[in-house]
Formats: structure tokens, sequence, C-alpha cells
């Protein structure tokens, strides 16, 4: 009976050994699984980062190949240009060289009516050349020739003839032939269906080149355009959207890389990244126009050479049998300009009118000022254009800010879903969304206290069961006790053999009792130090909604700058329109 | 949401012009009118409908800017939104033309539609007030009389 017993005892303790071995294994497992999740989301993490930086690198190189295939283009284009319009290119420099040489009569008639007539062979269907002849036959006074050769000019270019004469009478002091060819240009043209030439009156005006009849001509014409497509409602918006364009274009890059927290846990990230980038506009726009109305241009002495400038624009940029290239050719520009982007590039050249064939007069107000190489005008005109439209800029800046000002978000989230962090993912945190306009320490004490709530079922689960593991040793000393005293009748052998099974059991338990305490004190410690990193984030993000706050506070405080430049952009045009201005180069 | 910080001033008015009234006889206004600037004296009388206590007195006041709207801009605007200067917990309040009800908002306090969008705005100061228009459309004032339209 004895050796019964005492082979069953023996085999009771080896299976308790062996489950208590399996129950320290299992918790063991328990936490090498934890381990190596971690690992795992470590390892996603860095797959991920290492993704990104290869998308990255794959833009980079896709920008990089636009730039340079832009870059080739440009040239390409420049060639064609210049193969397919070269030719003209020795009309133009003729022109103007004709004319001074008219003025210091350094050149016989003869070579000059020789040259008007080469030209006249070479460049079939232009322009210019016959109106070369119509100055050579002046020059030799064969009147009937000279009204034969500007009669073909004008049947050739009708506006720019007309303006090519009115210049060139005004340059020869002839003012009252001048206004006459003026006058005749102007009924021509349809305020809201002006040839691209039109800027070349912009320029005239700018520069004093018509002198005070001319002026007053323009002021009549340009009040009465002005007066009639203000009535179109539909030309004012395009004119303000035209602007609204050009302040859109100011927008900032966004600033992602300042305020990663807030990037990753708030909802309303893109509002607050779009209020800031365009808030960031006011001081680019305060700095760049306030430059070009700082600029000293220094005037041209002569009005023979202000004429000239005028006149070398008129013949060179606005050939419309070239417009096609040269919109092609500001496209490619444009690529190298924005770094290879080409939907931006896109956007810049669709905005931009100056390459239409046709503008009505306000657009070419707005051209002249916001794309003035395109248009051909130069910097005085650009700037007296820029007065001109101060009003559809500040309607245009005043909307844009209203708009990005209502846009912005009235309460800023932050997100902590299962996936913020490593730990979050492993421990399966359920959500958690806190308001950051409340107090951090409040939110903190939340977070923390989410943490502590979802966090604890798995710390618990290393718990050692003392109730539980106690249940059955007790049950074994018990009936050893028993069934030795009632075995051998001795209550002392009983209670010396109870005590030393208790004192096994004992032994396995506390062994058992200190892993347990290892474990959860290290699945307490994984639990702890995810909490810190969620609060640590909670914190950053804290901290750079406080900086956003202050960035956007600063930038959007330069609004009220931009209304007053704008106001002072009126002023320096001292009238609403160029024409107002004074005749600076008048005889 | 909290809306106890709510405080409503005034009830709906005894004026027989309601919302819908206006939008129907209202012809289509000439946006050249829409933009002309708030006057002085405009932008003064919407700052003093919230002063009022009077309820007879707002009435009139109210009235008197429908008139002023309706002959100046072409075009009467449901209310306004402006900054409240109440003080806490108050921030700003809605100036209702037609109900004639002037109603402050806390932070938290929602505000209906389509009042609610131009609670962003205010918040900047850098406007008299906001003007809100049955068509949902929000046209700013400046202090100068400016209106962004």
């Amino acid at each position: 009976m004895g050796d019964i017993d005492h082979h069953l005892r023996g085999q009771v303790s080896e299976v308790q050994r062996l489950v208590i071995q399996l129950d320290q294994t299992i918790n063991q497992v328990g936490l090498d699984v934890i381990r190596v999740g971690h690992e795992a989301e470590q390892t996603r993490s860095e797959l991920a980062a290492l993704r990104t930086d290869f998308y990255n690198y794959v833009r980079q190189a896709e920008l990089a190949a636009n730039v340079q295939r832009s870059e080739t283009k440009i040239g390409v284009l420049q060639d064609q240009i210049q193969h397919e319009f070269g030719h003209y290119k020795t009309v133009r420099l003729t022109a103007v060289g004709m004319l001074q040489a008219f003025d210091i009569g350094l050149v016989s008639e003869d070579t000059v009516r020789t040259v008007g007539e080469q030209l006249m062979m070479q460049t079939p269907r232009y322009w210019l050349a016959p109106a070369l002849v119509g100055l050579a036959a002046w020059a030799g006074d064969d009147r009937d020739l000279c009204g034969r050769a500007i009669l073909e000019a004008f049947r050739r270019s009708p506006s720019k003839a007309s303006l090519f004469m009115s210049l060139i009478l005004r340059r020869q002091r002839r003012p009252d032939a001048s206004v006459r060819w003026l006058r005749h240009y102007l009924a021509a043209q349809d305020p809201a269906k002006l040839g691209r030439d039109f800027a070349v009156i912009l320029e005239s005006i700018a520069h004093g080149a018509f002198g005070s009849a001319g002026v007053e001509l323009m002021h009549e014409t340009l009040d009465r355009w002005t007066e009639r497509l203000l009535n179109d409602e539909n030309v004012q918006v395009a004119q303000v959207n035209r602007w609204r364009a050009e302040i859109d274009a100011f927008a900032s890059a966004p600033a992602a890389a300042d305020f990663p927290h807030l990037r990753n846990l708030s909802p309303q990230w893109p509002e607050l990244e779009a209020a800031l980038s365009r808030a960031q506009v006011h001081e680019p726009l305060i700095r760049k126009y306030e430059a070009m109305m700082a600029e000293e241009i220094p005037p041209t002495d002569r009005l023979e050479d202000a004429i000239d400038d005028i006149l070398d624009r008129l013949v060179r940029e606005y050939d419309n049998e070239e417009l096609p290239l040269r919109r092609e050719l500001a496209f490619h520009r444009a690529v190298v300009e924005h770094g290879g982007d080409l939907a931006v590039s896109q956007a810049t050249v669709a905005s931009q009118r100056a390459y239409d064939s046709t503008l009505d007069y306000l657009t070419i107000q707005s051209e002249s000022a916001l794309n003035p190489t395109a248009i051909g005008v130069s910097r005085t005109t650009q700037r007296l254009a820029v007065a001109a439209c101060h009003e559809w800029f500040q309607r245009a800046h005043a909307a844009f800010t209203r708009d990005y000002r209502m846009a912005l978000p009235p309460i800023v989230d932050v997100v902590f879903g299962t996936s913020h962090t490593i730990g979050a993912k492993t421990f399966q945190l359920p959500q958690w969304v806190g308001r950051l306009n409340e107090p951090m320490g409040r939110l903190e004490h939340d977070l923390a206290e989410h943490w502590d709530r979802h966090g604890q079922p798995f710390v618990d689960s290393f718990a050692f069961p003392l109730s539980r593991k106690l249940l059955w040793p007790i049950v074994t000393v018990i009936g050893v006790l028993v069934l030795i005293g009632v075995c051998t009748q001795s209550a002392g052998l009983a209670v010396l053999a109870a005590l030393i099974a208790g004192g096994i059991w004992a032994a396995v338990l506390f062994g058992q009792y200190q892993t347990a305490q290892k474990q959860q004190a290290q699945a307490r410690a994984y639990v702890e130090q995810s909490k810190q990193e969620s609060l640590r984030q909670l914190r950053a993000a804290g901290a750079e909604l406080t900086d956003w706050g202050s960035r956007y506070q600063q930038a959007d405080a330069r609004e009220a700058g931009v209304r007053t430049m704008i106001g002072d952009l009126a002023n320096s045009g001292k009238a609403a329109s160029p024409y107002e201005r004074r005749t600076v180069l008048s005889k | 949401m909290d809306s106890s910080f709510r405080r409503r001033v005034g009830q709906t008015g005894n004026l027989n012009v309601g919302h819908s009234d206006h939008q129907a006889t209202t012809p289509s206004p000439l946006t050249r009118d829409l933009r002309r600037p708030r006057h002085a004296g405009l932008i003064e009388a919407v700052h003093r409908l919230d002063a009022e206590i009077s309820q007879a007195a707002r009435g009139d006041l109210a009235r008197w800017i429908r008139d002023q709207y309706q002959t100046e801009v072409g075009d009467i605007p449901l209310g306004f939104v402006a900054k409240c200067h109440l003080g806490p917990p108050y921030v700003d309040h809605i100036l209702d033309l037609f109900d004639n009800i002037v109603d402050h908002y806390a932070p938290a306090d929602p505000m209906p539609e389509p009042f609610s969008k131009a609670r962003m705005l205010v918040r900047t100061n850098a406007y008299a007030y906001i003007e809100i228009y049955g068509s949902g459309e929000i046209r700013p004032v400046y202090p100068d009389g400016t209106v962004v339209v």
C-alpha cells in the first residue's frame, strides 16, 4: 500500500512539474510572441520608410528627366523659331536701322531703297517688308510708291501697319499725322477682341510716346472701352480669376516636415496645412510688388530712342504665326522653372492668356501686369498695368483670404488609432480621440488612463493565479495526511508526510510565482513604454499645434499689409488707367 | 455638445417679412451693387443692433438696415455674424435681420447653418461683421466698409 502511495505521489509530482513547466513555457511563448511582433512591426515600419524613400527617389528622377527633356526642347524650339521666322529678323533689324540711318544721314537713298526692295522679295507675306519700301520711298520723296507700299503693308496687317506708321510719324515729329493713324488704328479695334499688339499701345502710353494729342485720344477711347467692358460681369470675373491664379501661385510648399506628429495624428492636418501655406502668401506678395514699385527705371533721354524700343517690340513680339511655337516654348520654360513639375507648369501656362491671338482690353492690362515677358511689354508698362489692375488684385486677394480663413477647422483633434505606434499595434489598442483645444494635462491624463485600462488585461494575463494554484496542493496535502494517517495509524508520520508534500509544493509554487512576477513586470514595462511613447506623441502634437498657430497668425497678420500695399499701388498709378499718366517724353 | 451657454435676446419678430418672402420677391441684384462698400452708418447700425436692449428699438433698427441693404446693395442678408463683446464665455453672435433675434454663442456651442461657416472669419478680428445670405453666400465686411464678394 505504502509503495503504491509512494509511486502515485511520485507520478502526481511529475505531472505537476510538467504542468508547471508547460505553464512557464506558455507564458514565455506569450512574451516571445510580443517581442517578435514588436520586431516585425519595426521591420515593417523600416520597410515602409524605405518604400517612401524609393518613391521619393523615383519622383526626383522623374522631375530631373522632365527638366532635362524641357531644356533640350527649349533649344530645339528656339532653333525652330529661328529657322522658320529668322528671315523676318533681318527685316526687323533693318526697320529700326533704316530710321536711325535717316536720323544721321549716313546712308544714301539708293542703298536704302535697294535694301527695302530686296527684303520685299525675300520675305513674301510679311507686313513689314512693304512698310520698309514705303519708308525708303518716303526718304526718296517718291509719293506714289510710298502710298502703294504703305497700302500693301496695311493690307497685310492693318493694325500693325497703322501702329507702325503712327509711331514713325511721331518719331519724325509729325504729331497730327501720327494721331490720324492712331485714330485709324483705334477705330478698327474691338475692345473685346484686340490683337496682342495692342500691348504696344500700353507701352507707348507708359513712355509718353504719343504726345499730348495722342494721349487725349487714348484717354477718350480707353475710357469708353473700360466702361463698356466693366458692364460685362464675366470679363471682370475673368480678370479677378487671373489675379487669383497669380496669388495662388505664391502658396508655399506644404510644411508637413515641420509638423510630423500633427500630420500623423490629426484628421484636420490637410486643412491646417492648406491654411498655413495660403497664409504665407502675403509676405512674398508684399516683397514682389513693393520691389516692383520701388525699382528705379531710368527714363530714355530721347524720344527717338523710346520709340525705337517700342518699334522694336512691335516688329519682334506680335507675329501670330509664331504663337504656337512660343506657347510651347513658354511651357518648357515653365517646366524648367518649376523643377520638372508638369502639372504645375501646365496650370501656369493655361492661366496665362498672353499667347492667345485675341484678347480683350482688360486682359491685355492683366497680362501686361502679370506676364510682361510673354506679352512683350517693358517693366515701366508692367508697373502701370499693375496699378491699373489694383481693383481686381484687391478683390482676388480679399476672396483668397476669406476662403482660406473660412476653411480653418474650429477644432483640432488628435486620433491615437490602433496603428499610431508599434506598441498600440501589438496590443491592438482601441482608438482614442482627444481635442487639442483642451488643456494638455487633461489630455495626457485621459490618454494614460486609456492605456492603463486597455493594457491592464494584458498585464493581468501574466499574474500568478494563487487561489487556483493553491487548491490542488491543499487537496493533495490533506489527502496525504488522511491516507498516511489511516494507513499507518500514526498522526506524527502523517503530519511529517503532509509537511514534506506541502514543502515540495510550496517550493515549486514559489518558483512559479517568481517567474510569473518577472514576466508580468516585463509585460507591464512593455505597456508602460508604449504608453509613454503615445504620451510623448501627444505632447509633441500639442507643441506642434502651438507652433503652427503662431506661424499661421504671424503670416495671416500680413494680410492687412497686402491691402495697404494694393492701395498704394492704386495711388502710384495716379489713376485707374495708365493713359492718365503725365506724358514724359512729349515734345 | 453643451449649449447651456447660449444666450438668446429677443423673440420672433412680428415683422411680416419672412426669409422665403424675401427670397421670392427680391430681383437678382447687380454684382456691381453687391460690391458697393457698406457705408459707416450701416456698419454702426449693425453694431448697435447687438447693443440695443429694447425689442421695439431693435425691430426699428433691423427694418432700417433692411431698407438700406435693399436700396444700396439690392440684396438683403438673412443676418450677420459678428464678434460678441459681452465677454466670456461668449465669443460671437448672430444678428438675425428677419426674426429680429440676437443669439450669443460660446466657442463650444454649435451655431446653426448657414451662419456657422462664418465663425472662423469672426475669430480673425479682421472684419467688422460677416453678412450671411439665403443663397448661402458669405460676404465679410472690413471695418472700412469694403465687402468681399
